[in-house]
């Protein structure tokens, strides 16, 4: 369903990307790790057709990000870090502004609508202006965009980042209703996220995959907490002892 | 019509009249575009009673024909009108763009599948759309002209042609420095800016030699416009209006593409 090839991306001389590949199918739940500035961001920006990569290519239900971005566009739902809500609607109304950017038909409109208000706790509050709601309401406004037209791939980046922790929890069975469904891809740097919703993990750190592996299989080996750190730790001694080389 | 671009451009529409700015710039219109046409009927008075005395007194009806309601009334509140548009439009246009970028709901438009210009023209669309209120609330003006004077029709409708045409060119530049920066001041002022260099290139034209002078006539946005407050629809403008609006918007194209494709 999401297939990465080669994705190298380059801000002028930084490099946030490099050769990263990775395949998901679909149906999965995938999480993607990563400290902060791993390059989390980047890679869901240009599954999404946001950002065009320097090289490389990635297809989302068969179109390329390249070649066809309107058809990912199509297929996918995007939750972006700050939930993309314009603050003086009202929560109906922007997500009926939503459906029709997604070029959804009159008809399945209202049906929609209230499937995914339903689905993300807001039956209550269609008619608040978003400006007025809480954080959590907002982030779960943010799902709800991404969800509302029932995307085969939905991409989330950091879905339950200042959520409280009652929200943590209804937010991530949330995402796990979606399993065989839709295909998920989520970010985050919190590790117990990972455990609690993901089938599988990809712990990328400076732009490249270091670790892909089923959640099942590290709890056999090793903890998913260890092998983070030994990741992490892994490259910073290697980047310590490269500096010591060059002081010396 | 294309379906996206006018869901932007409704979206938008609804969202100026949530924020207090579009009452605000009307508001301002109404009051001052109001005692400056009072002020122009007060004057348009004198002239014509001046005349009539000096009439009386000559025995000759011919200094009549030398005054114009549609030049001296018409012409005075388009023109005005005009001066006016160049301070409030950029007001409605500041935030088309920034503002999406401020809140970060242009990740939203860039990841559905509508293509940039389905958002331009929506954005387009509505502020253009919020000129015809502002025109809306003149028809009063209009009312009052029409029902005690008879100005001939043709050079009114010219006028405001050109002003619609002048408005489209103010609208396209205000998207476009709205689409360089996510603060909406700057935005303004720039579009002030500019607007001001596309007027006062024409005043340069009178005190630079030759062929330059040609070019900042024909460049300058008050040039066009007169033509058409004096009733003379000319080819030149409309592709003079035509082009600058299709420059600006094409470079907004450019500068929100530059967002995606870094």
């Amino acid at each position: 369903m999401i297939k990465a090839q080669n994705l190298t991306k380059s801000y002028g001389p930084f490099q946030a990307l490099t050769n990263l590949s990775f395949e998901i199918q679909k149906g999965e739940i995938v999480g993607f790790l990563g400290v902060n500035g791993a390059g989390k961001t980047t890679t869901m920006r240009i599954l999404t057709g946001f950002y065009q990569p320097t090289s490389g290519d990635a297809w989302i239900a068969g179109h390329s990000v390249l070649k066809n971005p309107m058809g990912v566009k199509k297929s996918i739902g995007y939750l972006p870090e700050t939930p993309p809500v314009y603050p003086e609607m009202t929560v109906e109304t922007y997500l009926k502004f939503v459906l029709e950017l997604k070029r959804i038909k009159a008809n399945d409109q209202k049906k929609l609508l209230d499937w995914s208000l339903e689905k993300c706790g807001l039956t209550d509050r269609r008619r608040s202006v978003i400006g007025n709601l809480s954080k959590g309401f907002r982030q779960r406004v943010g799902l709800a965009q991404a969800i509302v037209h029932k995307p085969p791939v939905i991409i989330l980046d950091e879905p339950t980042v200042g959520l409280d922790p009652v929200q943590i929890i209804e937010i991530r069975k949330l995402i796990k209703e979606f399993a065989g469904e839709h295909t998920v891809l989520l970010s985050t740097h919190i590790l117990s996220e990972v455990m609690a919703t993901c089938q599988r993990a990809i712990i990328v750190h400076r732009g490249k995959i270091t670790h892909e592996q089923k959640i099942q299989d590290m709890n056999q080996r090793k903890s998913l907490e260890e092998l983070f750190l030994e990741v992490i730790t892994k490259d910073e001694a290697a980047l310590i002892s490269e500096a010591q080389r060059r002081a010396v | 019509m294309r379906w996206a671009a006018w869901t932007i451009a409704r979206r938008e529409l609804k969202s100026l009249f949530v924020s207090p700015i579009a009452y605000v710039i009307l508001g301002i219109f109404a009051l001052i575009s109001g005692i400056h046409f009072l002020a122009s009927l007060e004057t348009f008075d004198k002239i014509l009673k001046n005349a009539k005395m000096q009439a009386q007194f000559s025995q000759n009806t011919e200094i009549f024909s030398q005054i114009n309601l549609n030049e001296m009334l018409v012409a005075q509140v388009v023109s005005f009108t005009f001066f006016l548009f160049l301070f409030t439009l950029p007001g409605i246009t500041m935030g088309s763009l920034s503002e999406e970028k401020k809140q970060g709901t242009y990740e939203l438009l860039f990841t559905s599948p509508i293509s940039s210009w389905d958002i331009i023209l929506g954005k387009l669309m509505a502020c253009f759309g919020f000129f015809f209120l502002i025109v809306a609330s003149q028809i009063v003006f209009l009312t009052v002209i029409f029902k005690f004077g008879n100005p001939e029709i043709g050079p009114v409708v010219a006028s405001y042609t050109g002003l619609a045409l002048c408005a489209l060119v103010m609208v396209a530049v205000g998207i476009f420095t709205s689409s360089l920066t996510s603060n909406q001041i700057i935005a303004y002022f720039t579009a002030v800016f500019i607007l001001l260099i596309l007027l006062m290139i024409g005043w340069a034209a009178k005190i630079v030699p030759g062929n330059l002078a040609t070019f900042f006539e024909a460049a300058s946005i008050q040039t066009h416009f007169e033509g058409f407050t004096k009733g003379i629809v000319s080819v030149s403008s409309l592709v003079y209006f035509f082009t600058v609006s299709l420059l600006f918007l094409a470079g907004t194209q450019i500068s929100i593409d530059s967002l995606t494709r870094r």
